[in-house]
């Protein structure tokens, strides 16, 4: 139930649209009802009282005062005015002022409070078993001996009332509502015309070829014009996409195509070597080679699930300065045998800050890849005995509330104008480095992905200074 | 001359007519019929020999009820049936009357229950009224003499020429013309209420009918029993279903209806609304309204049918397009309102003051 009726919300414009129109001829047809109900009433309450009102006048013509004494001789035609309604019954009663009957066909009562006048009163009573209407007219009759007000009363059943309200009513409900069904009719032509541009959309988006990234052919109504801008916005982003994605795999292709060459080409040139002092020099060189390739793909992988984590928003606590640790620990254990000085300075007010002071929200193993490259990175372009400095620090302030993560190198650094390039894929500063050019590539996805922002500077110790800046994450929240 | 005595034995004659045939139809459904019949009261001012075969021919069909008929004048049956709810009867099903009038008045009185235009056969809408009160005959008023007393006279075609006629021969006419006393017959006063209505003239013809002293009766029978023995020369305003089969019988009756206009009476039928029979009171209604029932009136009865295709078989050849049918309505009541028959009997009494009161 639940479900139908959310999805007739979400079926269809059209259907909210004639859904809230028929309520709305609804109602109106409901008002102009009841206004035609009362008003039919009225108008066959006047034309029927108007009949009565004549039957009187006729009967009072005819009455007279002679030698004192009342004479009322009824027409015919004031019972033939009555039987205008043919299927009502009459009653009645001629008396005077005093009450005193003159003629009568049933006792009917007077009117109460009723003071005789040139005006009729009206009023509906029940009698006889149905419901009946009275009128009162008088007359002042003057003679020699005295004048009278002479009064006739008149009750008339309803039956041809009620059947001219009927005929009243329906007559104006039909009309009513063939307005209402011709409205809706409108409204669903209307509705159509109005939702056209959208069709047109939807059938152009459906027959669209999938190689096919041309904006829209459609003059869009005011209304619906931002939809379709976004949709010509999300097609050009997703052409854009797609060119990026072909460049990428173009580029990581040729980069495995031209190390596994440069491996073949040393293999061959190793396996011609009729002398064993130089064949092992050529030996050693396809090695090295070897290694580089595993290290491009290793990279390549490393890439590609940062990027695919970042899609899946994996989201977890982070403590920075555990990481700090972990990293620095697998760290050391490669480079045992290396002169590289490593420091690690946290600054107190973290390290006293209690077990959240260093938390931040993110995905671990993004996070570890892009601290462990920032390292390697400072490793591999630095001299044999560079010095390394990792440090993290706390910059709080009105509206700030940060962590910042800064590894420091006494390497040879990079020019400040070749700061940007070097965060695109495959960019290498040195033509002839073992590195892959993914480095701080993927550092800067990883950044990216978390919101974080990276910063490169010159170092106090003489090299790069690569400074990755987080919100930190309350404890509580 | 008809005596009060004479009167009295008429009267009296009927009474015993009604009573024995009501006392037959009794015993033949009896012995006919000795399981449960249901047995429906019709109260009605039409003579029993003219409704016998009608009612025959309906317990045929319908062999499941048996039939009452209760034969009285039309001032008596309205009396009977506008008191009946205080005295408790339910022996009442059906009322008719040719007495238009009153049967309006009684309808009017909320004295009737509807019965569906649906079943009423072809009963034309001028001889309805309510769903309730239904004409089922159609009988010209007429005007009857006898022949052979008449001989030498034009026949009048208009009223007017019957006021001319009566006035230019008095000494023949003189307490040879005759018709229903307005006083005691309902459908005399019918007859001349409406004559005052349809026209001015009809005052000259009452003018002159007061100067030939004309003779007041208070059934059909005796004014055309007058005529045929020639104590009358002329019937005025005589119902002609009654005529006509006299002067189908009698040579010596003859009849003729006026040209500038003759009324149509019809007979009325109405449900009694306490009837404790109403679904079989319903079936008679719709016989006596159905084609068959209108046929058989037309073949076996001295009734004319109201449909017109059986009442033009049965009116006479002489007949005028003058007909003016009463219009049943509520302004029958009029001429029932007390003050205004007073005033028309005053006149009435004044006019043709009864011979044993002179």
């Amino acid at each position: 139930m639940r479900q139908s009726s959310k999805r007739l919300t979400q079926k269809s414009i059209r259907h909210r649209l004639i859904l809230s129109m028929g309520a709305g001829f609804l109602a109106i047809l409901t008002v102009i009802c009841v206004g035609l109900w009362g008003y039919a009433q009225q108008a066959a309450n006047e034309s029927y009282d108007r009949l009565l009102h004549g039957a009187a006048l006729a009967i009072l013509e005819r009455a007279n005062l002679t030698s004192g004494e009342v004479r009322v001789d009824i027409p015919y035609s004031a019972f033939e005015i009555l039987g205008l309604a043919k299927q009502d019954r009459v009653f009645y009663r001629i008396f005077t002022q005093d009450n005193e009957t003159i003629t009568a066909s049933h006792d009917l009562r007077p009117a109460a409070n009723y003071k005789p006048s040139e005006r009729p009163v009206y009023w509906d009573d029940a009698y006889s078993g149905e419901t009946v209407r009275f009128m009162q007219q008088a007359r002042f009759l003057t003679g020699d001996a005295r004048s009278l007000w002479l009064i006739v009363e008149f009750g008339q059943t309803c039956i041809a009332r009620h059947d001219m309200v009927a005929d009243l009513f329906w007559n104006g409900f039909a009309v009513a509502l063939f307005i209402t069904i011709v409205g809706l009719l409108f409204v669903w032509i209307a509705i159509n015309r109005a939702l056209h541009p959208l069709i047109d959309v939807e059938q152009n988006l459906r027959q669209r070829d999938i190689s096919d990234f041309t904006a829209l052919p459609v003059t869009p109504p005011r209304e619906v014009a931002s939809l379709i801008l976004s949709i010509n916005g999300f097609i050009s982003r997703l052409k854009n996409n797609l060119d990026h994605s072909q460049i990428f795999i173009a580029d990581v292709t040729h980069q495995i195509r031209t190390a596994l060459s440069a491996l073949q080409g040393q293999l061959e040139l190793a396996s011609k070597e009729q002398d064993p002092a130089l064949q092992q020099g050529r030996v050693d060189k396809a090695e090295r080679q070897s290694r580089k390739t595993i290290h491009l793909t290793n990279q390549l992988l490393a890439h590609a699930m940062v990027i695919h984590r970042a899609d899946q928003k994996i989201v977890s606590d982070i403590h920075l300065a555990d990481l700090i640790k972990t990293v620095l620990q697998s760290l050391l254990r490669e480079h045992m045998k290396s002169d590289i000085d490593f420091s690690v300075s946290i600054a107190p007010e973290i390290e006293d800050g209690g077990p959240d002071a260093d938390l931040i929200a993110g995905d671990v193993i993004s996070m570890r890849e892009a601290l462990s490259n920032v390292i390697d990175n400072a490793i591999e372009h630095g001299p044999a005995n560079n010095k390394i400095d990792i440090s993290l620090f706390a910059k709080t302030g009105k509206r700030l509330n940060q962590l910042i993560l800064q590894v420091d190198d006494a390497g040879p650094g990079i020019p400040e104008d070749k700061r940007l390039k070097v965060l695109e894929r495959f960019y290498t500063t040195e033509t002839a480095s073992e590195g892959s050019g993914l480095g701080l590539s993927i550092v800067d996805e990883v950044m990216r992905s978390h919101r974080a922002r990276l910063q490169l500077g010159d170092s106090a110790l003489g090299g790069l200074s690569v400074r990755m800046i987080f919100s930190r994450k309350s404890g509580d929240t | 001359m008809v005596s009060a005595h004479q009167k009295a034995m008429i009267a009296s004659w009927r009474t015993v007519a009604s009573i024995i045939a009501g006392l037959l139809c009794c015993i033949l459904s009896q012995a006919a019929w000795a399981q449960d019949r249901t047995a429906i009261d019709i109260w009605s001012t039409t003579d029993t020999a003219a409704f016998e075969s009608l009612i025959h021919a309906f317990e045929q069909a319908n062999p499941d009820i048996s039939v009452t008929y209760h034969e009285v004048t039309t001032n008596e049956l309205y009396d009977h049936v506008i008191t009946a709810r205080e005295r408790r009867d339910s022996k009442i099903d059906l009322v008719i009357s040719s007495a238009m009038d009153l049967q309006v008045k009684l309808v009017n009185e909320g004295l009737a229950s509807p019965f569906s235009a649906d079943k009423a056969g072809s009963t034309p809408l001028w001889a309805q009224w309510r769903n309730e009160l239904y004409g089922f005959t159609y009988e010209p008023i007429v005007l009857v003499y006898n022949k052979a007393a008449f001989k030498g006279y034009p026949l009048p075609r208009t009223h007017s020429d019957l006021a001319d006629l009566l006035i230019n021969n008095l000494p023949t006419f003189e307490g040879k013309v005759g018709t229903y006393d307005a006083a005691s017959s309902g459908a005399g006063y019918l007859f001349f209420t409406q004559d005052a209505i349809q026209s001015d003239k009809i005052f000259r013809v009452i003018e002159a009918l007061s100067r030939a002293k004309m003779r007041t009766y208070g059934f059909t029978s005796a004014i055309l029993d007058a005529v045929a023995s020639g104590n009358l020369i002329l019937g005025y305003n005589v119902i002609g279903t009654y005529a006509l089969e006299l002067a189908s019988r009698d040579p010596n009756v003859g009849i003729f209806q006026f040209e500038d206009y003759t009324i149509v009476m019809s007979r009325t039928a109405f449900i009694y609304k306490y009837s404790h029979k109403r679904a079989e009171a319903e079936r008679f209604m719709e016989y006596l309204l159905s084609d068959a029932g209108q046929q058989k009136m037309a073949q076996e009865t001295s009734l004319i049918p109201i449909a017109p295709e059986q009442r033009r078989l049965k009116l006479p050849p002489n007949s005028t397009n003058a007909y003016l049918p009463i219009k049943m309505g509520i302004a029958l009541l009029t001429y029932q309102d007390t003050l205004k028959r007073r005033y028309f009997l005053d006149v009435w009494n004044s006019l043709f003051k009864k011979p044993e009161t002179e």
